[in-house]
């Protein structure tokens, strides 16, 4: 999952995109309105974090221009005002949820979650695989009742993979959701993450087969 | 004693002032009128009634027999009749000799007025049996009479005249009360109405909420109010002047503090979670210095929130400043512009920056309170050192040429011309958010620059690098100078007399 955050405020900008990172989202940061709309024209992003007073051009103009284009990717407003005119005016110019400075940061995960659950598993909190259950609120993976541990990278894979039941995913698709401006994941990185993936799933009858020149698939091992 | 004197006075009433003004005029002329209309119609009746007694007169001579030395009226009894009782009046007439000896006739009317050799009748009021009677006097000629000259005396009581008179007045003066009536009802009704339109105006006013600052709709007042709803539309302007820059300020108060804050919670959130740690078996060197590393960041933030908190308190102070005049003393300028560059050139050399200060030659002498005139130079020279980059120059110069100016020019990035007037808004920031800063600083010289009277102009720098901050003080007035000396000046003076010898 990418996440394009947009936000004036280096000192925050940079504490919440650590949070993220850590929760096994890609983030990019984006200081003003111009830069977050270039941004928004070069990749594709699964999710905008987007505050309102940004310099250049400020949020709801950002907004306003990225429905005029027809782009769907759902929109948290993150903004200090709190006036009621305000968050309806955010809403109804297409922001999909609306929070205000400060917040606390367990809830604003769960919006982000609930944001991309819609958007990804069409709200489905359960995804069943064979014996695997990958639960969308929590970001879990679990086999039998029992959670299988995954770094970040692998968890983001696998997520990717489920998403695309039944469908090859390619290298590049992964590259995207794995890679930030910071840091460009390499293939090779990416086949390391899926080898240890495959290892961890194995042993449960699921495994990832690489398709080659095509991409990876998540297969049901028939015994 | 004049505020209690005005207490006392009612409000002038419009409407009590307009009939004052309309009706008292309107019924002296009315009385003016009606005192012409009654002499005039008791003038037109009288006209009237001795044209008609005259006729009778002539009527009564046509009748005259004379026979030598004897003279009667030949008037039959019916003829008499008619004569003597019109269906008012009573008639009475009287043939004289033309020395004023009664002929024939009644014998009740008054003797013959003197002057009995005129030609021309003459008329004039008698009393008969007490009752008033207007009595014409004709000379007539009679051949047959010895003496050929008769003056005849006719007479008539006045109550046709009188009555005729009455119904003239009447009819002038009845129309006339009904015109003032109508006059003053007339008046009445549009001063109501005039000031009703006045209270749609009101009504417009008290449905309005206080958030409501539209203007006024000026065009169903009367053209006469139009000046004062301008006027009040003006204010209205103005408050609405005031609001908006007032909920920009609410706004980006609420920014400059609530993300700092939500930084603040973002990293001790991340920090808590470091050390909860997942058991993926991260080193804990690698996590003592991720934590070390957010603990910093917290502290940097909480830095950032202390300077705001000390610029917004002192941004309140120099609220204070503006309505208190009290500290004001005579200050070189020069003293307290060299004091804090001094405090300034560790950070400007910290930075690379090359920060200099030409004093004036003159002491350069300005009214004011020296904490808050330290805080403003304080404010100017600290933007110039902190948005100006490694290897800029920062020059802080006092001049005085009548007026003292203070002027602080830097090498930075320079501030466009449209944006000269909002940086002196409150929190506004002209850079964004990257460069640290609480967006106070300019607002505190704006507000401690007013305090003083003091002029505050941004320009380019030479050349058009960089920006140049003046402040002109107004002129120093050796009056408030001796007005102060005995206080304020000379007290200071000796603290640092008394300070100097443990330097």
């Amino acid at each position: 999952m990418r996440i394009l955050l947009a936000e004036d405020d280096r000192f925050l900008a940079d504490g919440l995109s650590l949070v993220l990172k850590d929760g096994g989202y890609a983030v990019d940061v984006a200081c003003t309105g111009v830069d977050a709309e270039n941004a928004l024209f070069e990749t594709q992003y699964d999710l905008l974090i987007l505050d309102i007073g940004l310099p250049k051009m400020d949020g709801i103009e950002l907004l306003k221009r990225l429905r005029q284009r027809g782009q769907k990717l759902p929109v948290l407003i993150l903004t200090a005002r709190d006036r009621l005119e305000d968050r309806v005016s955010g809403l109804d110019l297409g922001a999909n949820d609306y929070m205000t400075k400060p917040f606390q940061l367990p809830e604003l995960e769960a919006r982000i979650r609930a944001l991309l659950r819609k958007e990804q598993w069409d709200n489905r909190t359960d995804v069943t695989f064979g014996p695997l259950v990958f639960n969308t609120v929590t970001r879990t993976p679990t086999i039998g009742g029992v959670s299988i541990d995954l770094s970040a990278r692998e968890l983001a894979i696998l997520e990717i993979m489920i998403q695309r039941l039944g469908r090859i995913v390619n290298k590049d698709q992964i590259t995207e959701v794995l890679s930030d401006w910071d840091t460009e994941v390499t293939f090779n990185a990416i086949g390391i993450a899926i080898h240890r993936l495959r290892k961890k799933l194995e042993p449960h009858g699921i495994t990832i087969r690489a398709i080659r020149g095509l991409g990876y698939r998540i297969e049901e091992e028939s015994a | 004693m004049v505020t209690e004197l005005k207490k006392s006075q009612p409000n002038k009433s419009l409407r009590l002032e307009l009939r004052r003004a309309l009706l008292w005029p309107l019924c002296l002329l009315w009385l003016v009128s009606t005192c012409g209309a009654y002499f005039l119609a008791v003038s037109f009746a009288n006209d009237s009634h001795d044209h008609a007694l005259l006729n009778t007169a002539d009527s009564v001579i046509a009748r005259l027999r004379a026979d030598g030395s004897r003279v009667w009226a030949d008037i039959p009894p019916a003829a008499q009749a008619i004569l003597r009782h019109n269906d008012r009046d009573r008639f009475y007439y009287q043939v004289i000799s033309k020395d004023g000896v009664r002929i024939s006739g009644d014998s009740v009317l008054p003797g013959p007025y003197p002057n009995l050799a005129a030609r021309e009748p003459i008329f004039r009021y008698g009393t008969i049996d007490g009752e008033e009677v207007r009595v014409a006097r004709v000379r007539a000629e009679l051949d047959n009479y010895s003496d050929k000259i008769v003056l005849v005396q006719v007479a008539e009581t006045l109550h046709s005249r009188q009555h005729l008179a009455h119904q003239i007045l009447l009819s002038i003066i009845v129309p006339q009360i009904f015109l003032i009536l109508l006059g003053g009802v007339a008046v009445y009704h549009s001063i109501s109405r005039g000031l009703r339109l006045l209270a749609t105006l009101e009504q417009a006013l008290i449905e309005r909420t206080k958030l409501d600052l539209t203007p006024l709709d000026d065009k169903e007042v009367p053209l006469e109010v139009r000046s004062l709803v301008g006027a009040i539309n003006e204010l209205l302007a103005r408050l609405r002047g005031d609001l908006e820059s007032q909920n920009r300020f609410v706004a980006n108060a609420a920014h400059q503090f609530r993300t700092p804050l939500a930084g603040l919670k973002t990293y001790i959130y991340y920090a808590k979670r470091l050390l909860m740690g997942d058991d993926t078996g991260d080193d804990p060197e690698m996590r003592k210095k991720q934590i070390n590393t957010v603990l910093d960041q917290i502290d940097s933030g909480t830095d950032r929130m202390t300077h705001l908190a000390n610029k917004l308190l002192s941004l309140a102070k120099a609220d204070h400043a503006v309505s208190n005049k009290a500290t004001f003393e005579a200050v070189d300028l020069n003293m307290i512009v060299s004091e804090i560059t001094a405090e300034l050139v560790v950070e400007a050399v910290k930075k690379g920056l090359d920060l200099e200060f030409l004093c004036s030659e003159n002491p350069a002498l300005v009214m004011g309170n020296p904490h808050t005139l330290t805080e403003l130079a304080e404010n100017l020279i600290e933007n110039a050192v902190l948005y100006t980059e490694s290897g800029g120059r920062v020059l802080v110069s006092v001049v005085n040429t009548g007026h003292v100016l203070l002027a602080v020019q830097d090498t930075g990035p320079g501030i466009p011309t449209e944006e000269r007037e909002q940086v002196f808004e409150r929190f506004y920031r002209a850079l964004g958010t990257d460069v640290p800063g609480s967006g106070l600083g300019l607002p505190i010289v704006k507000e401690i620059a007013i305090a003083h009277k003091a002029d505050v102009i941004i320009t380019s720098g030479p050349s058009g690098i960089g920006t140049t901050v003046a402040v002109t003080f107004p002129a120093f007035s050796e009056n408030l100078l001796v007005e102060r000396r005995e206080n304020g000046w000379q007290k200071r003076r000796e603290e640092r007399n008394y300070h100097h010898p443990g330097d």
